[in-house]
């Protein structure tokens, strides 16, 4: 039996890459995804005016910005994943992995703009 | 064309706790991924946009059907991060051994269903009150 697509330094070498950045991510999220869960509990009945004051302050801008950033990359590594494991096709799954790599970069942009948008731009 | 190597159908499997919650992991990420952070997305760009459509997203947010969707949220969330926290620990090779896997197993499950319920017990009554 033929094993030769085991020693395919591409895959071992985006491999090791991309297991090192997804635990790495998840490691940054324990912290960063809880503080975002109760501050957000704590914000739910604000006003306009409360909530993007709340989130105006440089350290609540900071933490939601890497919280985002962070959140998007986990996600195209995971989504990323699970089609690798389960698109067989070739073809199929290149455009796939376009379509996970296209929204989670505009969902990453959309985001960041919001914020910045929120802290800087709007009284 | 080479083939590279892929994760067998799940379906050739009996379903056993180990196994419902290691696709579940995956489950509860892709709904995160897609469902979770378009409905903070909406939430930030309401907030970006003005007063006026944070007030309406409010609303829709606060809604019943929104609220079924967000306690859904915060099960996967829960699930997620504990079931993940136990993943990094098997990468540091503790707990590997299938009575602590179980154990673990359960203890994730228990542990999101009460962080769930408890949150939503203090988002309700923080909302009512």
């Amino acid at each position: 039996m033929s094993i030769s697509f085991l020693s395919k330094p591409k895959a071992a070498n985006t491999g090791t890459n991309h297991w090192w950045w997804q635990r790495a991510t998840a490691i940054c999220l324990i912290p960063l995804s809880i503080w975002f869960v109760v501050s957000v509990l704590g914000h739910i009945n604000d006003d306009h005016a409360a909530a993007s004051n709340w989130i105006k302050s440089i350290p609540v801008t900071v933490l939601l910005l890497s919280f985002m950033v962070t959140v998007f990359y986990h996600a195209k590594l995971g989504l990323q994943v699970i089609a690798e494991d389960y698109v067989h096709d070739a073809s199929t799954l290149k455009t796939i992995l376009f379509f996970i790599n296209a929204s989670m970069i505009l969902g990453g942009l959309a985001s960041v703009s919001a914020i910045v948008v929120i802290s800087f731009i709007i009284p | 064309m080479d083939k590279t190597p892929l994760s067998p159908h799940l379906q050739v499997y009996r379903p056993q706790l180990t196994s419902v919650l290691s696709i579940s992991h995956r489950a509860t990420g892709v709904v995160l991924s897609v469902a979770g952070t378009a409905i903070i997305l909406y939430w930030l760009i309401a907030i970006a946009l003005g007063a006026d459509t944070y007030s309406e997203a409010k609303e829709i947010l606060g809604s019943l059907p929104a609220k079924i969707v967000l306690f859904g949220w915060t099960g996967a969330f829960y699930y997620h991060l504990l079931n993940g926290v136990r993943h990094l620990l098997w990468d540091t090779g503790w707990g590997l051994d299938l009575p602590t896997a179980y154990k673990t197993g359960y203890g994730v499950l228990i542990f999101s269903i009460l962080l769930s319920i408890s949150t939503w017990a203090y988002v309700l009554q923080k909302v009512v009150s």
